[in-house]
C-alpha cells in the first residue's frame, strides 16, 4: 500500500503513514489521492496562501515502473491564481524518484522560517537553508541544489524568481523544463518559503505480480511502437499541432481573432526540426521520446540551447501574439522556464494587452513606453521580464488576465479565461467538445482535463458505437459532446491517478478500461475490474466539483469567453469559418450525463451516494 | 559468443529505460540505482551519456579483486560470486571508465553479466543508443 509523507515546515516534523486501502480503492493515487486530501483540508476560510493551506505532491502507482511514460506527478492545492481548485501535472524524472524514495504522496504544511530546501534522501528528511539560492532562476537553482547535496543525479523540483515575487501563475519546475505550471502551484510553494524539493530514492519499486506485469507491458510496448502516430510523435512531439491546427482552422491567431495563420510554416514544429533540433529527448522510461533538444544559433540570443518547447508555449509566443520570429519565440519560452512561469498564462496576458492596445482600450500612458501591438516580439520579451519582476504594467498582468482586466477596468470581454485560468492555444469554435471541456474543467480553462480528441476522427460508426451519436466524431457539431467530454474526463482523471502520460493513455488510447484494470491488478495485487477503474475516474471528477462548489462554483461559471459564443470564427477561408460554440446545449447534455443538477450544475445526492463521496 | 556494449550518446534520449530494465531483469524490481549501467545526465547542457561496462580484456576490475569473487566468463562479461565478495570496492576504484559502481547497500559491486548474452538494456532502447557489437 502507498505511503504518505507529511512535512510540517514550521517545525520540520515529518510523519509517515500508510494510506488506507479504502482511500486507494476510491482514488487509486496521484491526482485522485490529492483530491481526497484537498477535500478534507481546504475551506473558504483558509486563503490560498495561508500557511495552513496544504501543498500536495503525488505520483500514482505506475510511476517509476516500466509503464512507458509512467513518469508523472501532480501538484495540488488551492490556487492563488483562481481561488478554486489548483492542480498541475508534469513528467520528467521527479515523480519516479519520489516513488523510489518510498513516497506516493507528499503533503507540505505550514511555512518554513526562512528560505528552504526540503531534502529527502530515502527516509532521511531534512530542511536545508535555501537563503543562498533564493532569487536564482530555475536552472541556476537546480544546479545549486545539486552542488549543495553533492549529487547531480538527485531529482529536484524548484520555483523561479516569479514565484518568489508572488506572480500568480508561477509553476513548479523539475528537470528544468518539466513544468507543473498551471494554477500557480509554484506561487503556493514559494509562499511556504520553499525554493526546492530534492529527492534521492534507492529503494526501488516492486509490483505484486512481476510476470503478469511484464507481459502486459510488453503488449503495451508493441502497441505503442506500432502505432500509426509513433513516428510523427518522435519527430515533432506536440509541436506537430501548429500545422495540424492550421489545416482545420483551429489556431489562436492574434489572440483568437483568426483561426488560421498565414505564416504558420515559419513557426511550425517541422521548421524547428529542420533548423534547430539536435536530438530527441524522453521522460523517464518512455518509448516515445517526443521532446527535443534544440540549439538556436542567433546572435541576439547567444548560447541559447533548450529542451522543448511543447506546442502550448510555442504557439503562445508565435501565433497567439502574431510573432513569426522562431528564435525569439524560443528565447521567450526559455525565459518563462527560467523565471518559472506558466507560458500559457504569460502568452495570454501579453496577447490580451496587445489586443486592448490595438483597440484603443489601453492607452500608451499605461504601457510603460512599450509599443504594444501584435507581431512585436521584443515587447513580448520585455513584458516577460516585467511580469516576473512585477514591474509596472507587468505587475498588473502578474495576477492573470481576469484580474488585469478588473484592475485596469478594460477588456473584460477580451480576457481569454475561464474561472480565472487562461485558455489554451486552440480555438474552441473549431472543436466544440474541447470548448465544453474548457468550460467545465475543474481547474479553470483547460484541455487536459478531458482532451476529447475523438471529435477530430470523423469516424461516425465509432461515434455511434461509443456514444450512440455519429456527431461525436465531428468537431464542428455539438450533439453528443456532453457524453464525449464526460467519458474523456474520466480517462484523463485515470491517467493522472495512475501517473501516466496522456499522449499514450488518452490520445493514442493504448489501453481500455479492462486492460487498465488488469495492469493495475498486476501492479498492486488488488482485484480491479474495468468498471471499477472507470468509476474512480468519475469519482475524481465529482470530488473536484465538490471542492469547487465549496468555493462558490456552479453552472454560471461553466462558460467560455464571449468571442467563442457570439462571434463567428474567421477568416472566411478557414475550415472553421462561421462557427460559434453552442455551449448551453452541450452543458445541458453534459450535466444530464453526469447526474448533476441542470440548473446549478452541481452533483445530485444520488450520484454522490453512488460514488461514496461528499460526506 | 562474446560481445561489447556500445553506447551512442548522440542519439540517447536520456529516458533511462535501460537502467530500469537492468534492475528488473536481475530480479530487483524497478530500481535504477541497482542498475549495472548509468545514464549520466546534465539537463542544462543537454547531455545524456550512457556509461556501460566495456568488458575489458584483461579486466582491471577482475584483476583487482582480492577475494577472487569477480570473474570474467567465457562470453567476455562479468560474473560475481556473491558469497566470496568482501565489498572492498577495489574493483570500483580501478574501473577506467567509471562503469562499475557499488550497490546502494554497499554490499557488492553491480557487475554487468551481459544478461547471459541478451542484454535487457539493449532490448528496451528505442533510439538505438545502446547496441551490441560482436
Amino acid at each position: 500500500m502507498g505511503q504518505r509523507l507529511t512535512i510540517e515546515l514550521e517545525s520540520m516534523a515529518a510523519t509517515w503513514a500508510t494510506i488506507p486501502e479504502a482511500e486507494i480503492l476510491k482514488f487509486i493515487g496521484g491526482r485522485g489521492l490529492n483530491m481526497s486530501v484537498l477535500w478534507n483540508a481546504t475551506s473558504p476560510d483558509i486563503a490560498p496562501l495561508d500557511p495552513r493551506a496544504p501543498l500536495v505532491f503525488a505520483a500514482g502507482p505506475l510511476v517509476g515502473t516500466s509503464f512507458p511514460g509512467g513518469a508523472r506527478f501532480n501538484v495540488s492545492g488551492r490556487s492563488p491564481q483562481t481561488g478554486i481548485l489548483g492542480d498541475s501535472n508534469a513528467g520528467g524524472f521527479f515523480g519516479p524518484e519520489l516513488r523510489f524514495a518510498g513516497i506516493d504522496q507528499l503533503i507540505l504544511l505550514g511555512r518554513a522560517p526562512q528560505p528552504s530546501i526540503v531534502w529527502i534522501d530515502d527516509d532521511a528528511i531534512q530542511l536545508l537553508d535555501g537563503t543562498a539560492i533564493w532569487g536564482l532562476d530555475t536552472v541556476e537553482a537546480t544546479r545549486a541544489v545539486h552542488d549543495r547535496v553533492g549529487d547531480r543525479n538527485v531529482q529536484v523540483a524548484v520555483v523561479g524568481p516569479a514565484a518568489e515575487h508572488g506572480v500568480a501563475f508561477s509553476g513548479v519546475f523539475a528537470n528544468l523544463v518539466r513544468a507543473a505550471a498551471r494554477t500557480g502551484m509554484g506561487t503556493l510553494m514559494a509562499s511556504k518559503n520553499l525554493k526546492a524539493i530534492a529527492v534521492r530514492g534507492t529503494g526501488g519499486i516492486t509490483v505484486a505480480n512481476p510476470g503478469r506485469f511484464k507481459t502486459a507491458i510488453d503488449r503495451l510496448q508493441n502497441r505503442i511502437l506500432n502505432h500509426e502516430e509513433y513516428a510523427t510523435r518522435v519527430r515533432l512531439g506536440t509541436t506537430q499541432l501548429i500545422t495540424a491546427l492550421q489545416k482545420i482552422g483551429g489556431l489562436p491567431g492574434r489572440h483568437f481573432q483568426e483561426t488560421t495563420y498565414a505564416a504558420y510554416n515559419e513557426v511550425s514544429g517541422e521548421t524547428i526540426e529542420a533548423e534547430h533540433k539536435l536530438r530527441s529527448k524522453g521522460c523517464f522510461a518512455c518509448s516515445i521520446p517526443c521532446s527535443r533538444y534544440l540549439e538556436v544559433n542567433d546572435p541576439r540570443f547567444p548560447g541559447l540551447r533548450l529542451e522543448g518547447p511543447e506546442y502550448e508555449p510555442l504557439a503562445g509566443f508565435t501565433v497567439r501574439i502574431g510573432v513569426n520570429d522562431l528564435p525569439l519565440a524560443l528565447q521567450a519560452v526559455d525565459r518563462c522556464n527560467r523565471l518559472g512561469m506558466d507560458a500559457i498564462s504569460v502568452s495570454e496576458v501579453i496577447a490580451w494587452a496587445m489586443e486592448c492596445a490595438e483597440r484603443g482600450q489601453l492607452p500608451s500612458s499605461q504601457t510603460d513606453g512599450l509599443d504594444l501591438r501584435f507581431g512585436n516580439g521584443d515587447v513580448a520579451l520585455a513584458l516577460i521580464e516585467k511580469i516576473a519582476a512585477r514591474d509596472g504594467l507587468g505587475d498588473t498582468l502578474a495576477d492573470g488576465v481576469r484580474m488585469a482586466a478588473q484592475r485596469l477596468g478594460i477588456g473584460a470581454e477580451l480576457a481569454m479565461e475561464v474561472k480565472g485560468l487562461e485558455l489554451f492555444q486552440a480555438d474552441p469554435r473549431a472543436m466544440k467538445g474541447y470548448g465544453l471541456g474548457n468550460a467545465v474543467a475543474s481547474r479553470g480553462a483547460d484541455h487536459l482535463r478531458s482532451e476529447p480528441w475523438f471529435e477530430f476522427s470523423g469516424n461516425e460508426a465509432e461515434g455511434i458505437r461509443r456514444y450512440g451519436i455519429a456527431e461525436t466524431s465531428d468537431r464542428l457539431a455539438w450533439r453528443g459532446k456532453g457524453l464525449l467530454v464526460k467519458d474523456f474526463e474520466e480517462k484523463a482523471a485515470i491517467s493522472d491517478a495512475l501517473g501516466v502520460c496522456k499522449n499514450t493513455y488518452n490520445n493514442m488510447e493504448v489501453l481500455d478500461w479492462s486492460e487498465t484494470a488488469e495492469l493495475l491488478e498486476a501492479a498492486t495485487g488488488v482485484a480491479w475490474t474495468g468498471e471499477d477503474v472507470r468509476k474512480v475516474g468519475e469519482r475524481i471528477v465529482n470530488q473536484e466539483r465538490l471542492i469547487n462548489a465549496r468555493f462558490g462554483i456552479d453552472r454560471c461559471h461553466d462558460t467560455l469567453p464571449d468571442r467563442f459564443l457570439e462571434e463567428p470564427a474567421g477568416p472566411t477561408e478557414s475550415p472553421s469559418a462561421g462557427s460559434v460554440v453552442e455551449l448551453d446545449r452541450m452543458l445541458d447534455e453534459y450535466y444530464a450525463a453526469r447526474g448533476w443538477d441542470r440548473e446549478t450544475g452541481l452533483p445530485l445526492k444520488d450520484k454522490l451516494q453512488e460514488l461514496g463521496i461528499g460526506d | 559468443m562474446s560481445f561489447v556494449l556500445r553506447a551512442r550518446p548522440e542519439i540517447c534520449s536520456g529516458c533511462r529505460a535501460c537502467q530500469l530494465a537492468c534492475s528488473e531483469a536481475h530480479g530487483e524490481g524497478f530500481n535504477p540505482s541497482r542498475s549495472r549501467l548509468v545514464v549520466a545526465k546534465d539537463d542544462v547542457g543537454g547531455v545524456d551519456q550512457p556509461i556501460v561496462c566495456r568488458f575489458c580484456d584483461p579486466a582491471p576490475c577482475v584483476n583487482a579483486c582480492p577475494a577472487g569473487a569477480l570473474l570474467k566468463t567465457a562470453g567476455g562479461w562479468l560474473s560475481l560470486r556473491d558469497g566470496d565478495c568482501v565489498a572492498c570496492r577495489a574493483c570500483v576504484a580501478v574501473c577506467p571508465f567509471d562503469a562499475l559502481k557499488m550497490d546502494p547497500s554497499g554490499s557488492r559491486p553491480l557487475a554487468c553479466d551481459g544478461c547471459g548474452g541478451h542484454p535487457a538494456c539493449v532490448g528496451v532502447c528505442v533510439t538505438g543508443a545502446l547496441e551490441i557489437e560482436s
